[in-house]
């Protein structure tokens, strides 16, 4: 297909079809042949790319190192933090019963009960932390295999012959693997210490008549008003209110 | 720009390192080169250079050239293109005066300096139109390439280029000081 121009154009593509046409001459012609064919035998060497300048490289270098920290900085941000409680830090807890808790502030003071919760844990690094806790205290409650100790429900090993030795009262020490049910938490113990059959009133606190109460573990008996019998009391107390108003530190104790 | 009789076989062997085929390339191409670049750049001496760095791009760049049906010669026109641009940024278009020199030919001295003052005039014209514009003149008109061939070298297509070739004219007419004139006369008006 030949162009179509108009006239004007045609005017302007004949001038540059008529235009000088100039040429290389001879020796120009000649001497870029041979270094054309001088070129065949030892190729040139491609120009070195120019160096950066400073400026650029510094700046470049800059923004490097402003964006790693920015990304580290990120990165530590977003990243869980995953508490594994070692050894040295276990929390202890404490809890100590003061007199205060006993309905009668005259009474002489009880002996102090101690409960230490030792939870700690092993730091394998694993999500699932097994927690250990200790329990030193006074046994509230026996529930089948289930003592209770300030409100901390332990299971004991249904064989376990502690558990036909234990009675309410006796301050035992029990070390096991915590699990949580749906009232609390329940420890399954491992392993104990004996009981301490102690009576809980220490004989410091009987009267000089010789007068002694020792819990039963039943509510049915009630401690007179010079035994601490905190065991009892915080057993009992809340129940005989709606059993038997009567028996409310009326007894006179199990004279032994 | 019509390709060599045996323009694979001489391609083949200056790929091979073939001196003589490097030569017979160069023979074949160097005015064609020479004339293209003289009339993008500003004096002869800056075009006889240009040429001599197309060629060596050339013998550099053989060893990786495939051959893919286009003519060698749009080939070596992109080298050239490619030369001309760098050139033009390395020197930020820093126009050299137009060549006052002559071609050492006494035997008509008045044609001479016409033909002197025409080529100046139209590479001056052609320096204000854009690379694209300069190189489809230059081929088309001035060296006669098909469309087809211009259309390669460019990387457009046929049609592109048809379109192409008027607005190049047109711009051409406005920077050889005819533009009012131009306008007129592109339009259908009385040729000047």
């Amino acid at each position: 297909m030949s162009d179509q121009f108009t006239p004007q154009e045609q005017f302007l593509v004949e001038r540059l079809r008529r235009a000088p046409q100039p040429e290389l001459n001879p020796s120009a012609f000649e001497a870029i042949r041979l270094r054309v064919l001088d070129a065949v035998d030892t190729p040139p060497i491609p120009a070195p790319r120019p160096a950066l300048p400073v400026t650029t490289i510094v700046v470049a270098a800059s923004v490097v190192v402003i964006v790693a920290a920015l990304f580290v900085v990120f990165t530590q941000r977003n990243t869980p933090t995953t508490e594994i409680p070692t050894p040295s830090a276990a929390p202890t807890a404490t809890l100590t019963l003061s007199p205060t808790a006993s309905p009668t502030p005259t009474i002489t003071p009880s002996p102090t009960s101690i409960a230490t919760l030792v939870p700690s844990a092993t730091p394998d690094g694993t999500a699932a932390v097994d927690t250990v806790m200790i329990i030193e205290g006074q046994v509230e409650a026996i529930d089948g295999d289930i003592v209770t100790i300030f409100g901390v429900e332990v299971q004991i090993l249904p064989d376990d012959p502690l558990l036909e030795s234990i009675h309410i009262g006796d301050v035992i020490r029990v070390e096991g693997s915590t699990t949580t049910s749906g009232s609390g938490v329940i420890v399954i113990a491992s392993s104990h210490i004996e009981p301490n059959n102690t009576p809980t009133p220490a004989s410091s606190d009987n009267p000089p008549s010789g007068a002694e109460w020792s819990d039963d573990g039943t509510c049915l008996h009630p401690p007179p008003d010079w035994a601490p019998a905190n065991g009892w009391r915080r057993r009992c107390e809340g129940a005989e209110k709606n059993v038997d108003k009567s028996n409310n530190g009326s007894g006179k104790g199990n004279n032994k | 720009m019509q390709p060599l009789p045996n323009e694979s076989q001489l391609i083949a062997g200056a790929k091979a390192g073939d001196k003589q085929a490097v030569s017979t390339l160069y023979e074949a191409y160097a005015q064609a080169v020479f004339r293209y670049i003289s009339y993008r750049v500003e004096s002869d001496a800056l075009a006889e250079d240009l040429t001599a760095e197309v060629f060596l791009r050339m013998v550099q760049g053989l060893p990786t050239y495939h051959d893919s049906g286009a003519p060698f010669g749009a080939w070596l026109y992109r080298i050239a293109a490619n030369q001309i641009a760098d050139h033009y940024r390395r020197n930020r278009r820093a126009v050299e005066p137009i060549s006052e020199e002559h071609p050492t030919d006494d035997t008509d001295p008045l044609g001479k300096a016409a033909k002197n003052e025409e080529q100046a005039q139209l590479r001056e014209a052609l320096s204000t139109l854009s690379p694209e514009f300069q190189t489809l003149l230059v081929l088309r008109f001035m060296q006669g390439l098909a469309h087809t061939e211009v259309a390669a070298i460019l990387g457009k297509s046929d049609a592109a280029i048809r379109v192409m070739q008027h607005r190049a004219l047109q711009a051409l007419a406005q920077a050889l000081g005819q533009t009012g004139k131009a306008r007129s006369y592109l339009r259908g008006g009385d040729a000047p």
